[in-house]
């Protein structure tokens, strides 16, 4: 068997584990919790001023948590809806049900996700190349601004931005994924909503990112710039720029490809955060509207789906590293 | 005997606090730090306890000779709130930190000392807690057991601030073991506890604290995500919270300025004195990280 | 014998937290168009800094202080960029120590000899490289096969050749070999030091040879020069050196190389070799030197001087 195919079998078998883990801790979570978890709803449903029909509710997070069974066939039917893709109903917005509302919202959060963290990525280790490259002040004076920023909160700069640009500017929206008024539909003056509206989420999940990959690719040129094989090159004549490319960034390109399968779920997190201070219709706000209507349902749906949506995104950025060092690709060496 | 221990355990302390202050950047951001604070507890101190109470002013006036950052819609002291809310952060870091580096550490430690199954599961215990993003899982689990009170919240985020440690102090632990002045300790006849006191603890110490520092700025962080999404202890004040009142309340949009911009202020300023001396720590772990 | 290289009074330094420290110290050295020039001196006696200062590369905390290097009349310290980068390889080809890790792990053998020429003949065609490539690989006794594998497969001595491969490629006037034997086992080292030979015999190409291992001098080179401590020492014909070596370094050297069918005991050189951030006063050797002259070799550096037609000596004993 070749040694790529190892390699991927190894990488998705633990894929496969952390999603189980994963997903059998958030079975347990409630299980295990002391005192009867469904007491606390009841407190809670009554706190907030008792809706009508709260008894037909509790029947149901009852019958859904499969209270009444014991926990081998808890687990099993807990396993066996997730299978076919059932996340409950939606307490708060019942009959609704929690899958049909993450459906509703998935789109959004990973449009966002994915071209931030692939922009973010490729600006900040573009920049912090060329900055571990060449070296100097200006880059040693970026490298400080960018180790404060890099470590910062996601929140923050968001609040900012929502304050500088849709308060004090009025350049762009506070909140949503389109003007209200508008239908979804696939037109152009729809797109430009949109993408008017994604701006500054994105924006600030991008300047939050950017600065840790800068860091991170920055350090690692650095150091595979004092390689014996960098200063061969320099030997055989070649020029410069070549050098910092095929020698230097190929081999720093690895581990910080490596970094970007690590920092899925900090990055993720982050988004999720992002979205909520921009009232962006995805993932993250829709936890958020479960927390506040103490939806149970919907809070575990979310985040069983952001785990996979993590685990997916680790993966397949994993199956890139076969194609970026030959070690793998061919194994031993 | 009692008093040898005694002092024992005072020399160990002053054995951190020299080494702490080896470092300007550390002095320096403890020394910010620490004025925050002391400016926090002055204010509590100056205002009455009534400033915090609902419908002591208009709601929402901006700030003023009268009211020096405003009041928030409830009518409460905006100032107040914020020094109350500085400490009870700071209170909730210092749980968090505390418990999440001495069991992380005992862990760690226990595991890479006395290797074996013992290490097997904790490793494995270890790194299962790592690899789940555990903002995720602090928000399954505090919307199932709210965290009420300031120590309550200390104690949430504390579940997910030992693993770092442990692997931490683990490693420490491992390389210790094999080095020869434990070999000769042992041959000398000291007991076991002894060994790890004397000759192993001052090693790890300056790893302890920079996990410790860690860990505070973590959680201070990670309760203020957690109170920004609505999990936060709703009825006292943290800096988390103190976000989340405005943020919830469309404020920005309503241009209430004062109310959601001090308490975003004030964290960056303890996020910055905060990261100005884990960088002087990491310094004196290695001095060969020299940054600035 | 026309002269290729000279090197006037070269002094590389080495300078951390204040200190400095001379690698390479006022160092006077000429090579002969056609030779096989060898360079000899303990482990750390700047051997591999003066070599790389030739070609510009040495890097930080290193820094060439002073002196000149002249190579077919253009001195190459003060060189522009872009002149200095067509000399390389293409004119003097180096093959640095540890080959093992010269080559890029993440790009075939084959790319990499294509890059290098490229930059120095653009219009070269594409099937006349890898002709000639292949071509090369054989008379470095690899395979063809060799060149479309990735360096981690293959073994240190099989990357030792594919470098030297390499560097004849171009044809280049000077070839510096840095240790090109050390860490080969005793066979792979005879068929390097055979080809080294027969490159020098076959196409003239002018070669330094660096190593500290005597006995590899012995077998080829032409002129040997001595190194201690950052400094030359000893200059000359190598069978002259070896039949009669002046300086006391030297006979220490050639007296610590066990011969077959000696039996008498290996002699080693007592001491070690001085530390260069405070180095001695006077001759740089005296504290280890059985010969030295109370009064004067702690006091007063030796010169290198010639002594006589094609030696050069820096040592007290031989002055007038």
């Amino acid at each position: 068997m070749s040694a790529t195919a190892k390699y991927l079998i190894e990488r998705f078998t633990i894929y496969l584990l952390t999603i189980f883990v994963s997903f059998t801790i958030i079975f347990l979570v409630p299980r295990l919790v002391p005192g009867d978890p469904l007491a606390v709803f009841y407190d809670r449903l009554r706190e907030a001023g008792a809706m009508q029909g709260v008894e037909q509710m509790i029947e149901e997070y009852k019958r859904m948590l499969g209270l009444d069974k014991d926990i081998f066939t808890q687990y099993v039917s807990y396993i066996y809806s997730l299978l076919r893709g059932d996340l409950g109903y939606s307490i708060g917005n019942f009959p609704a049900k929690v899958s049909d509302m993450i459906m509703e919202a998935l789109p959004w959060s990973i449009g966002l996700l994915s071209m931030t963290t692939i922009l973010s990525w490729l600006i900040g280790t573009l920049l912090g190349a060329i900055s571990g490259w060449r070296g100097g002040r200006l880059s040693r004076v970026f490298s400080i601004a960018a180790l404060f920023l890099s470590n910062l909160p996601y929140y923050v700069l968001a609040i900012l931005l929502v304050f500088v640009f849709a308060y004090t500017l009025r350049w762009f929206p506070y909140s949503g994924g389109y003007s209200v008024g508008m239908t979804p539909r696939l037109s152009l003056d729809f797109v430009l909503d949109v993408m008017w509206h994604s701006f500054l989420p994105a924006l600030s999940i991008i300047l939050s990112s950017l600065t840790w990959w800068y860091l991170s690719m920055r350090s690692m040129v650095a150091t595979v710039k004092g390689e014996d094989f960098v200063v061969f090159a320099e030997a055989k004549g070649l020029p410069q720029r070549e050098i910092m490319w095929n020698y230097a960034v190929k081999n720093a390109i690895l581990p910080q490809v490596t970094g970007l399968a690590l920092s899925m779920s900090r990055i993720f997190v982050g988004a999720l955060i992002t979205e909520v201070i921009f009232g962006y219709p995805g993932l993250g706000t829709l936890m958020v509207t479960g927390i506040r209507t103490l939806d149970y349902f919907l809070i575990q749906g979310t985040i069983l789906l952001s785990i996979f949506a993590v685990a997916t995104a680790t993966f397949l950025v994993e199956l890139t590293y076969p194609l970026l060092d030959p070690r793998i690709r061919y194994g031993g060496g | 005997m009692s008093g040898t221990k005694g002092i024992r355990k005072y020399r160990n302390i002053v054995k951190v606090l020299a080494f702490l202050r080896r470092n300007n950047k550390v002095t320096y951001g403890v020394i910010a730090y620490l004025a925050a604070l002391l400016l926090s507890a002055f204010v509590l101190v100056a205002y009455s306890p009534r400033s915090k109470v609902v419908g002591y002013a208009d709601p929402l006036l901006p700030p003023s000779p009268q009211h020096l950052l405003g009041t928030d819609i409830l009518g409460r002291e905006l100032l107040v709130l914020l020094a109350e809310s500085v400490i009870n952060s700071t209170v909730i870091g210092l749980i968090a930190a505390t418990i999440g580096t001495l069991a992380g550490s005992l862990i760690g430690f226990l595991s890479g000392y006395y290797g074996g199954k013992v290490d097997y599961v904790s490793r494995l215990f270890t790194d299962v807690f790592l690899s789940v993003p555990s903002l995720l899982f602090l928000i399954l689990i505090s919307s199932l057991v709210r965290a009420v009170t300031i120590v309550q919240m200390g104690l949430l985020i504390a579940l997910f601030a030992w693993p770092w440690p442990a692997r931490q102090v683990r490693a420490q632990a491992l390389s210790l073991k094999e080095r020869e002045f434990i070999y000769l300790s042992e041959l000398s006849g000291e007991s076991k506890l002894e060994i790890i006191i004397r000759e192993m603890m001052p090693h790890m110490i300056p790893w302890m604290t920079a996990n410790f520092v860690n860990a505070f700025i973590s959680a201070i962080l990670t309760e203020a995500e957690l109170s920004i999404l609505g999990l936060g202890p709703q009825t006292e004040m943290t800096l988390g919270m103190l976000l989340w009142w405005p943020l919830n309340n469309a404020a920005i949009y309503r241009g209430l300025w004062w109310w959601w911009a001090p308490p975003l202020i004030a964290l960056i300023y303890l996020f910055f004195t905060l990261y100005v001396v884990q960088l002087g720590i990491t310094e004196i772990i290695n001095p060969r990280s020299r940054v600035v | 014998m026309s002269l290729l290289l000279k090197i006037e009074g070269l002094t590389v330094a080495y300078e951390s937290d204040s200190k400095r420290l001379l690698a390479v110290n006022n160092v006077d050295l000429e090579i002969f168009q056609g030779e096989i020039f060898g360079l000899a001196g303990e482990s750390a006696c700047g051997k591999t800094t003066l070599a790389n200062s030739i070609l510009r590369l040495i890097k930080p905390p290193g820094r060439i202080i002073s002196g000149r290097v002249i190579f077919d009349g253009v001195d190459l310290l003060s060189l522009g960029e872009e002149d200095l980068r067509r000399i390389r390889w293409e004119k003097i080809a180096y093959i640095p120590q540890a080959s093992m890790s010269a080559l890029n792990p993440v790009m075939r053998i084959y790319d990499q000899i294509v890059d290098v020429v490229r930059a120095h003949r653009k219009d070269f065609p594409e099937e006349e490289i890898r002709r000639r490539a292949e071509e090369l690989f054989v008379s470095v006794g690899l395979a063809p096969e060799v060149l479309k594998m990735y360096p981690h497969e293959l073994s240190g001595g099989m990357r030792q050749r594919v470098i030297i491969a390499m560097s004849l490629f171009l044809n280049p006037k000077l070839l510096i070999a840095d240790e090109p034997t050390t860490a080969l086992d005793v066979v792979v080292q005879r068929g390097i030091l055979q080809l080294l030979r027969d490159i020098n015999k076959k196409f003239g190409t002018t070669i330094l040879l660096i190593t500290h291992d005597m006995a590899v001098h012995a077998q080829i080179v032409d002129r040997l020069a001595i190194m201690y401590a950052g400094k030359i020492v000893e200059v000359g014909p190598v069978k002259d050196i070896f039949e009669r070596p002046l300086h006391p370094y030297t006979q220490l050297l050639i007296a610590s190389i066990p011969r077959v069918g000696e039996k008498r005991r290996l002699a080693g050189i007592p001491g070690l070799p001085p530390d260069l951030r405070n180095p001695p006063p006077g001759c740089m050797f005296h504290p280890r030197c059985p010969l030295r002259i109370q009064g004067k070799c702690e006091r007063v550096e030796p010169a290198l001087r010639q002594v006589s037609n094609e030696r050069k000596v820096a040592c007290h004993l031989y002055e007038g």
